[in-house]
């Protein structure tokens, strides 16, 4: 069971990491998209970095949900099965 | 089980890092592609975790449908084991019997039947190790690999995937290896039922008693030699056969007794293996003690009785002349001899045989009545000094071993290559399916 919490609470860690880490690229993305260069480049990786950021962002916080879902509709599956056929 | 909720939290884990690392602001394309895999990964795990009961419910489902059961697979194993046990059992007794009889030349096509026997039993050790470990750690072979795909960065996705896939196919596969088996297996070599055989029995004299020490020798078909010498105990008792004698079932011998140095044709005569019964020598009556009357001519012996030491033999001569030859050991002692009361003076001749020496009288006798009285000192009947001799029919034996090794050839191929053909069929399911899963062990040597 301590193996368990010990994933979770890495679990809980790396979450936290990760909210940072998408402000980050989310920060870094309106830098690069908004920095004074004329490299059409640069602004495009600045605009992926923030489409990055926002989707991770919002699939991180699906993922519980996901993941409670994943467990609902497989357990639904997972009823009594039919007979099988005896003829 | 412990190990799910670790493997779920694992497949969660997996999923957020696959998150950090599609939102870390590292612009490089392959950072974003593995954080896009990472929470497939996690979600697929989460799924095959949570469809742990389903996993297990449907094999026992898919079992039920392709019509195996455990219990029968169980009864194939044990009986296939039980017939090559039995045969490996034959295999020894026989080779114990070649070294009683001295036909070690034989031995050498034994232990190839052997050596066969015990890898065909090694082969079917091993399926029921591993049907054992199937049927009994399923559950725990899933869920690890279950685990083991769900650890973070597809450390051990491909052996989790096989390890899924084998729970999955060998549950399902391994009881249907009966119904494999019957396909394929070859047709069943007929056990040479007519085995090894004996001749067992009894020498008696006219009237129904033991001959005592007597040597009863048995002449295959034209032989001149005896091929079988073999001395009976002091109840008459005799045995020919297995393991000082090898002899196949149908084999013939004509039988001879020889007692107190005279051969006598006994009845029956001819003997066919397996024999058992009485062997009479009808021109014989032992009055036991060391004297006997062999009888030439056609007689009717009517009575025969001991008081003291003294004989009475009432008999009637059927034919126009007769003989009777008293024999005893020499150190019987004939006080006297009457015929129909006259008192008869024997002269006794003496002769040696197998260290014995025995004396001889004859008496002449025309068609009529008989009335034998003896009055004699006896001594038992020793045992013969004749050297035994034992048979090993080379030819029958050799043909028998030809063809339990043809037998255990058969068996190599039903209980060897059959299985192992069927278990690289399961192996080569597991592994698509592992594939399918998206694992596949990769076979790589470095």
């Amino acid at each position: 069971m301590e193996l368990v919490d010990f994933v979770r609470q890495m679990a809980v860690a790396v979450t936290t990491v990760a909210w940072f880490v998408f402000l980050v690229t989310w920060a870094v993305g309106w830098a690069l998209r908004g920095a004074p260069l004329p490299f059409r480049n640069i602004k495009r990786v600045g605009q992926s970095l923030i489409e990055d950021s926002v989707m991770a962002a919002f699939w991180l916080a699906l993922g519980t949900t996901i993941f409670a879902l994943i467990s609902y509709i497989v357990s639904s599956i997972s009823l009594p099965m039919p007979p099988p056929p005896s003829s | 089980m412990e190990i799910l909720p670790l493997a779920y939290a694992l497949s969660l884990l997996t999923y957020i890092i696959g998150a950090v690392l599609y939102g870390s602001p590292i612009p490089a394309r392959y950072v974003k592609k593995w954080g896009v895999m990472m929470m497939y990964d996690g979600i697929a795990s989460a799924i095959l975790v949570s469809a742990y009961g389903l996993v297990i419910k449907l094999g026992d489902h898919l079992l039920s449908i392709v019509g195996a059961d455990w219990g029968n697979f169980t009864i194939w194993l044990t009986s296939r084991t039980g017939v090559l046990a039995s045969m490996y059992l034959l295999l020894q007794s026989l080779g114990t019997m070649l070294k009683a009889s001295g036909a070690e030349v034989l031995l050498e096509i034994l232990k190839h039947a052997g050596a066969l026997l015990a890898t065909a039993l090694t082969a079917i050790k091993t399926v029921y190790i591993i049907s054992l470990v199937i049927y009994s750690l399923r559950d725990k072979i899933l869920s690890i690999g279950v685990l083991l795909y769900s650890l973070p960065f597809r450390v051990g996705r491909s052996v989790g995937a096989t390890l899924i896939a084998a729970s999955l196919i060998y549950y399902i596969g391994l009881p249907l290896m009966p119904a494999f088996a019957t396909i394929f297996e070859a047709p069943p070599v007929a056990m040479p039922s007519s085995g090894l055989g004996s001749i067992r029995g009894r020498v008696v004299d006219s009237l129904g008693n033991p001959l005592p020490n007597a040597v009863v020798e048995l002449y295959g078909s034209g032989a001149v030699e005896p091929d079988v010498v073999v001395v009976a105990d002091t109840s008459g008792r005799f045995y020919v056969g297995p393991p000082y004698d090898v002899m196949t079932e149908g084999t013939a011998f004509t039988s001879s007794v020889v007692f107190m140095g005279y051969r006598f044709t006994p009845d029956p005569s001819y003997l066919k293996v397996p024999w058992e019964g009485s062997l009479r020598v009808y021109n014989l009556v032992y009055a036991g003690q060391g004297l006997a009357l062999s009888l030439i001519g056609v007689f009717y012996v009517g009575n025969v009785s001991r008081v003291g030491d003294g004989l009475l033999l009432d008999m009637e001569v059927l034919s126009e002349t007769a003989s009777v030859t008293i024999l005893k050991l020499s150190a019987v002692n004939v006080s006297s001899i009457a015929v129909n009361g006259e008192d008869l003076q024997c002269s006794w001749g003496e002769f040696t045989w197998a260290g014995i020496t025995v004396e001889e009288c004859f008496v002449n006798l025309n068609r009529g009545t008989y009335t034998i009285e003896l009055k004699y000192l006896g001594t038992e009947y020793p045992r013969p000094a004749t050297t035994e001799k034992h048979y090993v029919g080379t030819a029958d034996v050799l043909d028998y071993l030809i063809s339990l090794q043809t037998i255990a050839i058969s068996y190599v191929y039903s209980y060897l290559l059959l299985p192992a053909a069927y278990l690289t069929i399961l192996s080569a399911s597991t592994y698509a399916l592992s594939k399918f899963l998206g694992g596949g062990m990769r076979f790589r040597l470095i």
